[in-house]
């Protein structure tokens, strides 16, 4: 697919910013941006003929004369119910009968129903039941190497287990198994996730079933199963806050394509991440990146980021700090919405990889790190601007 | 999280109630839940001229145009009870506006052309479509900068329908009705980053129509 002329242009905020919609500092940025971008400025100034045009009110034609006064009557209409009354409705204990004998009617046919398939329907639950349990339980050992953080407050370092519960401290003199390193962040982490994994699991097998409902539910909209299956994968660990609810939004996929497309574009997606992160370097190494310099990266414009789910921010978080943890770094939410990823500078590659195959397509990829990092530096920091909280 | 959410959500509506609904629309929808008629046909007129453009702008027809804004208003006025006044109510019909002329459109089997063909029958004297001055005095126009304007409005017109209608019903609410992103998200039920992406996206997807690059 051939690049686009706005790819590595910040078009979102430059769509805010015809709207006067960024913040001090957004605004600071995007203008010192443009002052030194021929490209920006063509696009801001494309953006700003558009909006002029659609706001132009002499494309909407007038308010029908009348349509008012047509309202009304149709409203006192259905409110008088002033359609002529039939022979039933003057005699209004006709109709009560009549309905009263027709609900009888289709009860005992329901009931009847019911109790011939009765015995058949018992027979499927027991021979199903030991499948779906050995289903669940192997996912739960692979939801196991992707456990995700629960949600945090704002604050609070979300690859950071160190809440979860009563996993006890490694032994520092105990022989280290490949991969780790010195107790450290990351070997707290491990750890951390092999006493959470019980917890976990259950839920897991919880959310399996409840899965399984959904899924034989019809979806009426587009997205809505695709993106029930995203937001159960990666959900292995409850919010810490109770149950996440979520609010079902318009999918905004690929906007009026069918719902078996965009389910298909979307669990693609999904596909296209799972397998992106596989082909990282599994070995955790220590990382601390309290103690380390760490080459500061701003996402801000990345529209990319906040459209993986269909709005679902908190998912689109988890997902960040479960990345970050993989490759033995650190996710981090600062106020506003946004998201500091912490990755070792060795591992940034793997990151953008993986970033690379999650993104829209038309969404910004990361920048290589020689163009920003100092060779001292042992970390890249990633501040993404995921939606911003409501204040 | 969501005590904190929740807990946003009912200062807001304080702030709400005391700074935006004028006392006397207040009024009229106290009269109007009691089965005052009358307070609502008042209402009606308030608010008929933004609804019936919210949905032209979505729908893009004059007749279904018509047909919605009443369905509009007859649910508006079924499901007054259900109104808990947490939002404004011009939020509030904007938001059954959307709702009902998206799934319109969705149902619909009119051919867009139809609009496209009454907006041609308005051209005429419009000015030049002039952009802000330019940054810097060295750029060159863009291809948009350098459509007439007749020109520019009839290609609007054939971009705009070719656009999803849910990106056509976010440009409503945005450029149609200059409401803040923070209005357009709870009209619509979705995150602010929401409003900022898709409003980004339609108007790229337009920008491109206009220039001739989208087949």
């Amino acid at each position: 697919m051939n690049a686009k002329p706005t790819d590595g242009h910040p078009v979102e905020l430059l769509s805010s910013y015809v709207d006067g919609e960024l913040d001090a500092a957004e605004r600071s940025s995007i203008e010192r941006h443009l002052a030194g971008c021929e490209g920006c400025r063509a696009i801001l100034t494309d953006l700003r003929i558009i909006s002029r045009a659609v706001d132009r009110d002499d494309d909407v034609p007038d308010v029908p004369a009348g349509l008012a006064k047509e309202i009304s009557r149709r409203i006192a209409r259905d409110a008088a119910g002033t359609r002529p009354r039939s022979w039933i409705g003057s005699r209004p204990w006709v109709l009560a009968a009549a309905a009263s004998v027709m609900l009888v009617a289709v009860v005992s046919v329901l009931l009847r129903s019911e109790l011939a398939t009765l015995p058949a329907r018992k027979n499927e639950i027991a021979r199903a039941e030991p499948v779906e349990r050995k289903a669940g339980s192997e996912r739960a050992a692979s939801a196991d190497e992707v456990v995700a953080p629960p949600d945090r407050p704002a604050g609070v370092d979300l690859a950071d287990d160190g809440e979860r519960g009563a996993a006890p401290e490694p032994d520092p003199l105990a022989p280290l198994s490949a991969g780790r390193m010195t107790p450290s962040t990351g070997e707290r982490r491990d750890s951390e996730r092999e006493g959470a994994k019980e917890p976990v699991e259950e839920q897991v097998l919880a959310k399996d079933e409840e899965r399984k409902t959904a899924a034989s539910k019809s979806v009426a909209t587009a997205g809505t199963a695709g993106d029930e299956r995203m937001r159960e994968e990666f959900a292995a660990a409850p919010d810490a806050a109770g149950a996440y609810e979520v609010t079902r939004r318009e999918s905004d996929a690929t906007p009026g394509a069918p719902a078996q497309e965009q389910r298909r574009q979307a669990e693609g997606r999904l596909a296209a991440r799972e397998k992106a992160l596989e082909s990282t370097a599994t070995q955790r190494r220590a990382f601390d990146a309290s103690a380390s310099a760490c080459t500061t990266i701003s996402i801000l414009p990345d529209d990319a980021v906040s459209d993986w789910y269909a709005e679902r921010d908190e998912d689109v978080r988890r997902e960040l700090a479960q990345v970050a943890a993989r490759l033995g770094g650190t996710a981090h939410e600062r106020e506003g919405g946004a998201m500091d990823v912490t990755v070792p500078a060795d591992r940034w590659d793997e990151f953008r990889t993986w970033y690379a195959a999650a993104r829209k397509p038309d969404g910004d990829g990361l920048p290589p790190l020689a163009e920003h990092a100092a060779e001292s530096d042992a970390c890249v920091q990633a501040t993404f601007r995921v939606a911003p909280r409501p204040r | 999280m969501r005590t904190y959410l929740q807990g946003r959500g009912i200062l807001a509506a304080v702030v709400e109630r005391r700074d935006v609904e004028s006392l006397d629309e207040r009024r009229l929808l106290t009269r109007a839940r009691r089965g005052d008629r009358d307070a609502f046909d008042q209402l009606v007129e308030r608010h008929l001229q933004q609804v019936w453009r919210v949905v032209w702008r979505v729908v893009r027809h004059r007749q279904d145009t018509e047909d919605v804004v009443q369905d509009v208003f007859l649910a508006a006025y079924s499901s007054l009870g259900e109104f808990r006044g947490e939002s404004k109510l011009s939020t509030w019909l904007h938001r059954i506006a959307v709702t009902r002329a998206l799934n319109h459109v969705d149902r619909s089997a009119v051919k867009m052309e139809r609009s496209a063909r009454s907006l041609f029958a308005d051209e005429g004297g419009v000015p030049r479509a002039d952009g802000p001055p330019p940054l810097h005095a060295s750029d060159p126009p863009t291809p948009l900068e350098q459509l007439e304007a007749s020109e520019l409005k009839a290609r609007l017109a054939r971009c705009l329908e070719r656009l999803p209608s849910a990106w056509r019903a976010i440009l409503a609410l945005r450029d149609g009705e200059s409401m803040p992103y923070q209005r357009i998200a709870e009209t619509l039920g979705v995150a602010l980053g929401t409003v900022r992406s898709r409003l980004a996206r339609a108007r790229l997807a337009l920008r491109e129509c206009l220039e001739g690059s989208t087949p």
